[in-house]
C-alpha cells in the first residue's frame, strides 16, 4: 500500500456521514442509575451476610439440632469467606480503574479481566465446596430422619444451575483477555 | 497551559470530535446497537474526563486516549456475543442515500477489513486513518514510535490483503 492509496483510504475513512449529536443527559443520568445499581447490590449483599450471622447466632442459643447448628455454621464462615474474598477483589479491580493511566489502559485492563477470571474460579470452587457440604448435610439428615429435606434438594439444583453459569462466565473473560492480548 | 476546561466548553469539545468518536466506535463495535452505546459512552467518558484535562498533553491525544480507553472497557465488556451473528448489521442502514451507495458499501468494506485487524494493530491503524502522526499515535497509546511504526506496517500489510480479499 503506498502513500497515496493509503491518503485514499484516510479520506474514506473521514468521510463517514453526520450523525446526531451525542445524548450527554441521557448518559448522565445512566450513568447515575448503573452507580446506584452497583451500591444496591452491595447493601444486598451485606444485607443477607448480616441476617445468616444473626441466624446463626441464634441457632446457637437456640435448642436447635447439632446438625442444624453444623450447616449455618458452615453456610456463615462460607458467606463470609467468599464476600471478603470477592470484595477485596472487586477493591482490586476499583484500585486499578482508579490508578490506571491512561496510556497504560490494554494492560490495566488486562489486570481488571485476570480480576474478573479469579472471581469467577472462586465462585466455582466455593460452590462446588458448598454443595458438597450439603450433599453431606441431606444424607446426615436422611440418616437420621429418613426424610429427604426439600430445601436441601433445592439448593442442590440451584447449585447445578450456578456452576455452568459461573465457567461460561469465566471461559467468555478468558477469551476477552485473549482479545486483548492478541 | 494549566487551567481545565471550563463546564460549558466541556459539551463544545465533546460535540467538536463527535466525528471521531463515531468512527472509532465503528471501528470498535460492528454492531449497531452497540455502536450506538458505545459512541455515547465514548461522548460521555470525554466529557468528565475533559474535567481533568490538565495540559500537560495536547487536547487531540487526550481525547484519543479517552476514546480508545473506553474502547478497551467496552471490548471487555461486550464481546462476550458472537460478533459473526451481526457482522453485517451496518450494511442495511435504511436512510442510506442511493446516490452515496457505492462510496457507502466501500466505507462498509474498509470497516470490516479493520474489524478483521488484532485490536493492537487495529488501534494504530484507526489512528492513522485520522491523520494522526506517528508521536502522536505513540503518545495516545503509551507505546514507543518504533513499536507503531512496526504495528502500523503489519497493520497495512494485513489491511491490504483483506481489502484485496474483498474484491
Amino acid at each position: 500500500m503506498d502513500n497515496q492509496e493509503f491518503s485514499d483510504l484516510a479520506q474514506l475513512w473521514q468521510s463517514t456521514p453526520a450523525s446526531p449529536p451525542p445524548a450527554l443527559e441521557q448518559c448522565i443520568q445512566r450513568h447515575r442509575k448503573q452507580r446506584l445499581g452497583l451500591f444496591a447490590g452491595i447493601a444486598i449483599e451485606t444485607l443477607i451476610m448480616l441476617l445468616v450471622s444473626a441466624w446463626f447466632v441464634l441457632a446457637l442459643f437456640e435448642p436447635a439440632p447439632l446438625v442444624t447448628q453444623l450447616w449455618l455454621g458452615f453456610g456463615c464462615v462460607w458467606g463470609a469467606s467468599m464476600y471478603t474474598l470477592v470484595n477485596r477483589s472487586r477493591i482490586t479491580s476499583l484500585r486499578i480503574l482508579k490508578n490506571q493511566q491512561l496510556s497504560q489502559a490494554l494492560e490495566a485492563h488486562q489486570q481488571l479481566l485476570r480480576q474478573e477470571i479469579w472471581r469467577w474460579d472462586l465462585s466455582i470452587k466455593a460452590t462446588l465446596l458448598f454443595a458438597l457440604v450439603l450433599v453431606l448435610f441431606i444424607l446426615v439428615q436422611y440418616a437420621m430422619s429418613s426424610v429427604f429435606l426439600s430445601n436441601g434438594l433445592l439448593g442442590l439444583l440451584v447449585v447445578a444451575i450456578l456452576l455452568p453459569v459461573f465457567k461460561a462466565k469465566k471461559r467468555r473473560a478468558g477469551e476477552v483477555l485473549k482479545t486483548l492480548s492478541e | 497551559m494549566t487551567e481545565q476546561i471550563k463546564e460549558q466548553d466541556r459539551q463544545q469539545v465533546v460535540e467538536a470530535f463527535w466525528p471521531q468518536i463515531r468512527r472509532a466506535a465503528k471501528g470498535y463495535e460492528r454492531r449497531a446497537a452497540l455502536c450506538e452505546e458505545l459512541s455515547q459512552d465514548m461522548a460521555f467518558a470525554l466529557w468528565r474526563a475533559l474535567n481533568k484535562f490538565d495540559g500537560q498533553c495536547k487536547l487531540n491525544t487526550y481525547v484519543y486516549r479517552v476514546i480508545h480507553n473506553v474502547a478497551v472497557d467496552h471490548i471487555r465488556k461486550h464481546s462476550k456475543q458472537n460478533e459473526d451473528e451481526l457482522a453485517d448489521e451496518h450494511a442495511h442502514s435504511p436512510d442510506s442515500p442511493e446516490s452515496n451507495m457505492q462510496k457507502q458499501q466501500q466505507q462498509q468494506r474498509l470497516e470490516r477489513a479493520i474489524h478483521q485487524l488484532p485490536l493492537s494493530l487495529r488501534q494504530v491503524m484507526m489512528l492513522k486513518l485520522e491523520g494522526i502522526d506517528t508521536a502522536e499515535i505513540s503518545d495516545v497509546l503509551g507505546i514507543s514510535e518504533a513499536n507503531v511504526g512496526i504495528r502500523l506496517h503489519r497493520a497495512k500489510t494485513q489491511l491490504t490483503e483483506q481489502l484485496m480479499e474483498k474484491y
